[in-house]
């Protein structure tokens, strides 16, 4: 909650700023957020950029997309912020999806010393799990792998994210498109794997590709879809193809 | 030192189950030599002439109404162990002792209990309240503690100190523990009590029965040491706490346990000491014993982070009838210096990392780390760790969390030059696979029930099996390919052959990249 207010004069860019938090929840000042790195997602997140101390959520069907994204957004979140990642899985999560293996987070971007790996056996204990890391001050971010999320633990989620400043990141695997996406998130974002098109006969190496959709987001624009691909060498994303502006679409081809 | 024995330990174990075959006679049996014979029978049961040895069928000769159970030789160890550990409300040092006696190394401790007197008499009228027939010997040595147990009653059976000499001449020979055909080789010899051959030469008594006699003598006189192994190892700092109403509740049992941690931490600041492991053990009113540990990270005497994580731990417990003692010991301490705290305490702007004091960065790292595991298990939070090794299963695996140092070195996880999955599965899946040609990638795969065409692919790479590792010589090696099918998605499959063996290679399917 926003502080009484006492004294009676104030500008107006403070009451701006102050009405602009109370609409979004918290302040969206511009050190509060971490910017992607490609400007043309940056500019549609408030802040301009991922905010800390938000739950954002990540769908993916297979896990393959989603833990690539999140592991170069985990990695790029650690050169803003000390401290460890607390990463949750679920027993039944590692059984279809797979263990997480060091050296392929190494090559995504996000250093396995400062990775936190917690396996428990019901979801509910990953959510407990998440929610006793953000309560505490000494994690950058706190990943977990869930299927089922109700409003009410998302909101405890949230609440505890932005008590301590932690980001809260979630990796949900919806099946149907109908299934609920009742989590009390700031952003919501759906990844999938993109192939190589057939026009661009790009060679070996393999890279990865993902088809990333900005669904939700509070105090930002939310709509538009991109293609992205990690760059190996310089650790950084690399904008494909803008689905939102074509010119760019038909320079790449 | 103090041995009980319990003569009718077995019986009385069954008699706990139903309260109504107390005054019965009471038997167990066991086939020995294709008859069924007498292994235990209660005082009931002995009262009517049925002692253990006895055939079945005389024991229903003269008994009739005899109820009989088939002898658990497991059942009855457990519950004697159980019993040794409810015993550790007494002392730390219990030991089990045969099938029906327990050790316990009172040095120390009488004292805390009203003196030697008192603390038999505690023994013995808690073993009955529980439902145990105990007999109770103490004295200088384990072979004379155990001797007063079973041969001599009231006043007597607490030998005073310094007079287990005299107490053992009066002794019969099977006092000293001797195995029963040597007692019956005394007994042809006459000297059917200890006094008889107490101070007779060595050497002759050697000859005839070996050592042991004499080694016997010297344990029961404590002239040597018996060989007891205690069953765990004594904590270094122990407090304890006993009811007079037994406790039931979760939170007065949480209340008590506060008590015991404040008191425990006192200790600790001054012995400059922070524990590693720290066990509470609840004494239930019915002779059971609930045990319940905790481990942190680093050494740790803070009393808050202590009870947090105990009190997750108590959460839910039910104590059925209730605990009238409760004792906190701290199994493994290490030392641990004072220090200096940062002023303030808290931690004043979250979203600037420069201000954010580093010591107490690793503390509550730390602490995180211990609620997670003591909640979750200590396994299943874990950090990576690398090993030397080809293959990529074992090239990194996890450790537990509460046993890697925060700081590893840099460079331990190196940036591999070839690609790696992201995620890995601890068991390939077997894969059917259509491929052009051998040492070639598939054209097409069936992963669960789903059909892949592989667009493109890059490989091989060879990983030859680690042929040290294993006494017989394995030669199957694996040929990885790093594969895209028509959506996108990569993964990496493996080709294993045998190169000794005509078999068809068989294909698996070990991760998936991002």
């Amino acid at each position: 909650m926003i502080a009484p207010v006492r004294i009676n004069v104030l500008s107006l860019a403070e009451l701006r700023r102050r009405v602009e938090s109370i609409k979004c929840a918290r302040s969206f000042d511009s050190g509060m957020a971490m910017p992607i790195g490609i400007k043309k997602i940056d500019d549609r997140l408030p802040g301009g950029g991922l905010s800390f101390g938000c739950l954002h959520e990540f769908i993916d069907k297979g896990f393959d997309a989603g833990t690539g994204f999140c592991t170069a957004l985990l990695g790029k979140l650690l050169a803003y912020r000390d401290g460890f990642v607390l990463w949750c899985l679920s027993l039944s999560s590692i059984h279809e999806f797979g263990g997480l293996y060091a050296p392929g987070l190494m090559a995504g971007g996000l250093d396995p010393q400062r990775l936190i790996v917690l396996r428990a056996a019901r979801e509910k204990d990953v959510l407990w799990a998440m929610e006793e890391g953000l309560r505490c001050n000494c994690l950058a971010a706190v990943l977990g792998e869930v299927r089922r999320i109700d409003l009410k633990s998302s909101r405890r989620l949230q609440l505890a994210a932005k008590a301590s400043g932690t980001s809260a990141f979630l990796l949900r695997n919806l099946i149907a498109e109908g299934d609920s996406y009742s989590a009390a998130s700031t952003t919501r974002w759906r990844l999938t794997t993109a192939p190589v098109s057939a026009s661009t006969k790009q060679l070996l190496p393999l890279r990865e590709r993902w088809r990333v959709e900005l669904l939700r987001c509070r105090g930002g624009l939310p709509g538009g879809e991109w293609i992205l691909e990690w760059n190996y060498e310089a650790g950084d994303f690399h904008l494909v193809t803008d689905f939102c502006d074509r010119s760019i679409m038909s320079t790449k081809g | 030192m103090i041995s009980i024995w319990l003569p009718t330990f077995v019986t009385d174990r069954l008699c706990r189950q139903k309260a109504k075959w107390r005054y019965k006679p009471l038997a167990t049996v066991a086939s020995a030599h294709k008859v069924l014979k007498i292994e235990s029978s209660n005082l009931s049961a002995r009262s009517g002439g049925v002692y253990p040895g006895f055939l079945l069928a005389d024991a229903y000769a003269l008994i009739p109404d005899l109820k009989v159970f088939e002898s658990d030789p497991v059942a009855d160890a457990k519950e004697l162990s159980l019993l040794a550990d409810w015993c550790g409300f007494y002392t730390p040092r219990v030991a089990v002792d045969g099938i029906d006696s327990l050790w316990l190394d009172i040095s120390g401790c009488a004292h805390l209990f009203g003196g030697e007197d008192r603390l038999v008499n505690n023994i013995e009228s808690r073993m009955q309240r529980v439902g145990f027939e105990a007999r109770v010997g103490l004295a200088d040595s384990p072979g004379a503690a155990w001797a007063a147990a079973r041969f001599l009653q009231g006043k007597k059976r607490l030998i005073a100190p310094g007079a287990t000499y005299f107490a053992m001449m009066d002794l019969p020979s099977t006092a000293l523990r001797l195995p029963p055909d040597i007692i019956h080789g005394l007994d042809c010899l006459g000297l059917s009590k200890i006094s008889d051959f107490l101070g007779c030469p060595r050497g002759p008594l050697a000859v005839r029965f070996g050592s042991i006699v004499g080694e016997r003598i010297d344990q029961a006189l404590g002239r040597s040491k018996d060989l007891i192994s205690w069953r765990k190892t004594v904590p270094c700092l122990r407090e304890q706490i006993s009811f007079s109403e037994p406790l039931c509740h979760e939170n007065d049992i949480a209340a008590a346990s506060r008590r015991l941690i404040d008191q425990l931490c006192s200790k600790l600041t001054i012995d400059q000491c922070g524990v590693r492991k720290v066990d509470l053990i609840l004494y239930t009113v019915n002779g059971k014993t609930c045990r319940f540990y905790i481990r942190t990270k680093t050494p740790e005497r803070n009393p808050d982070h202590l009870m947090k994580l105990l009190r997750e731990n108590l959460r839910g417990f039910v104590a059925e009838f209730g605990i009238e003692a409760a004792v906190l010991a701290a199994s493994q301490a290490e030392p641990l210096r004072a220090t200096q705290r940062s002023m303030g305490g808290r931690l004043e702007n979250l979203h600037q990392p420069s201000v954010v004091d580093s010591t107490e960065l690793v503390e509550s790292v730390n602490h995180l780390i211990d609620s997670l595991s003591n909640r979750i298990g200590e396994h299943n939070v874990s950090r990576f760790v690398s090993r030397e090794s080809h293959l990529p299963e074992r090239a990194v695996y996890l450790c537990p969390a509460l046993k890697v140092p925060l700081n590893i070195k840099e460079d331990e996880i190196s940036k591999h030059s070839l690609q790696r999955p992201i995620r890995l599965f601890s068991y390939p899946e077997r894969i059917k696979t259509i491929t052009s040609g051998p040492n070639k990638p598939p054209t097409l795969f069936y992963w669960r029930r789903e059909e892949h065409q592989v667009v493109r692919a890059e490989g091989p790479e060879r990983i030859s099996p680690e042929w040290w590792r294993y006494k017989k010589r394995s030669t199957a090696t694996r040929d990885y390919y790093h594969v895209e099918d028509e959506r996108g998605k990569r993964f990496w499959l493996y080709c294993e052959k045998n190169c000794l063996s005509k078999t068809p290679p068989t294909w698996f399917l070990h991760g998936t990249f991002a």
